[in-house]
């Protein structure tokens, strides 16, 4: 342990200082660390930037997240320094426009920013990439996602209820990071398809809704996987349908087997499930978001609006559905369901 | 608050500048010969909203011209160009959402 981390303070004043953080208004309903001097400065320097840099001008209300400040946060979740580069990476890629950070953090839709991690940094900070992989019990993706959904409230100004109008928000708000479980999957990762080299270290930010779990037991084959995969894909309700944008679907290590087995690779999945993951116009019609918007630029041109058994797929380009492996034994998926907007990968300076 | 924080050596989370950033613009002593804009962010129904608002507002308090835009779709800031002109030619905005 190094001296940055020796404990300082008395018990009943730790609790009094974390008593002082609620009462301005500045966790997300848990305890906070305490951010002494010290812990926040042992976070900066393993950011290898400067405390005053200027990371973001956070949306909505565009406070300015420095370096110091994002620091700051990140102690209060508890992450270790070493996760700091993470963070901020991860702060960084949500700004692009793609993402559309504003529009996420203030919508009524249930999304939320979902870090993906890849590359040899997940062992050497001990990301959880297997069973459980969105649940608890491991300290970088409890951390390392709470840190970012402090920093996005604290120095973003997305205040629940006030400028975060989430009709419900989900628990992914609390904390929502996972990792590719790379050794298990029989395609090459995430970040490699996106252009990095595989001992690359990324992450990857996507607005998404909760895991949607997609329990199949029965299919031996990827044609019969896929179709259950493809309804889970295609719900009336899903702004997919009438958004597009991109989605995500993360694959079982045993799923991943069963469909590789078959001698399907990621462009084979995604071909056949863009086939196939459809509604007719004349469902699409019954409600959802269907509006003057949805047809004036939303859907594909090539959408024929007069024929109501016209088929819509939930997303503009097979490409726009992402595939990645994780989780534990068993014989399940997870769909996750994006806002409309994109994902964005960045490399995390190791 | 902030003081108490500091003394116990205890950093702060939150951009302590950021009220300078947004402030409240001064209410017009008037609307009577305003330019009032009207940005429809093409939610449904904004438009009907918006439309609704402004011939009220022209009936009720003798607004002099108008100006009317839309956002290219709902989710997305109003493109700069929309907003710098909004900003130089009126004296106040009305936005609205519809559903």
């Amino acid at each position: 342990m190094s001296s940055a981390w020796r404990v300082t303070v008395q018990t009943d004043e730790t609790i009094d200082a974390i008593e002082l953080y609620y009462a301005a208004g500045w966790t997300d309903g848990l305890p906070v660390v305490p951010p002494t001097r010290a812990r926040v400065q042992a976070m900066i320097e393993h950011s290898g930037r400067a405390a005053s840099d200027l990371v973001a001008e956070l949306p909505p209300k565009g406070g300015k997240a420095t370096v110091e400040r994002i620091a700051t946060n990140a102690v209060m979740a508890g992450c270790l320094p070493a996760y700091m580069p993470v963070v901020l990476t991860a702060i960084e890629a949500m700004l692009e426009t793609r993402f559309n950070l504003r529009g996420v953090l203030c919508s009524t839709h249930v999304s939320t920013p979902l870090l993906i991690l890849n590359g040899p940094i997940v062992q050497t900070l001990h990301v959880n990439s297997g069973h459980n992989v969105f649940g608890p019990g491991w300290r970088a993706n409890a951390t390392i996602g709470r840190a970012v959904q402090l920093t996005l409230v604290n120095l973003g100004g997305a205040q629940p209820g006030v400028l975060d109008k989430a009709t419900f928000g989900h628990p992914g708000k609390y904390t929502y990071c996972i990792a590719e479980h790379e050794a298990a999957s029989p395609w090459e990762p995430l970040h490699v398809e996106r252009g990095f080299q595989p001992g690359d270290s990324t992450v990857t930010v996507y607005p998404a809704e909760a895991p949607h779990n997609i329990n199949n037991h029965g299919s031996q084959t990827a044609r019969d996987l896929l179709t259950v995969v493809a309804d889970c894909m295609s719900i009336l309700g899903s702004n997919h349908m009438y958004l597009g944008g991109e989605c995500f679907l993360v694959f079982s290590p045993e799923h991943a087997a069963t469909i590789a087995g078959s001698g399907w690779r990621k462009q084979e999945v995604r071909a056949w499930l863009y086939e196939r993951a459809r509604q007719p116009l004349r469902l699409l019609r019954v409600g959802g978001m269907y509006g003057p918007e949805t047809q004036r630029n939303l859907w594909p041109r090539w959408v024929d609006h007069d024929d109501p058994e016209f088929l819509v797929p939930p997303v503009r380009r097979a490409e726009d559905i992402s595939i990645l492996v994780a989780g534990g034994a068993g014989k399940h998926s997870i769909f996750l369901p994006g806002w409309g907007s994109r994902s964005v990968t960045r490399k995390i300076p190791c | 608050m902030w003081e108490q924080f500091r003394r116990l050596g205890l950093a702060i989370p939150i951009d302590e500048d950021l009220v300078q950033y947004a402030q409240v613009a001064p209410p017009l002593p008037s609307l009577h010969g305003a330019v009032a804009g009207f940005l429809d962010n093409r939610k449904n129904n904004a438009d009907r909203l918006l439309a609704r608002i402004r011939e009220v507002m022209q009936a009720r308090y003798g607004i002099a011209e108008t100006l009317w835009r839309a956002k290219f779709i709902y989710s997305r800031t109003a493109d700069p160009a929309i907003l710098e002109e909004m900003a130089e030619r009126c004296q106040f905005v009305v936005t609205a959402i519809g559903d």
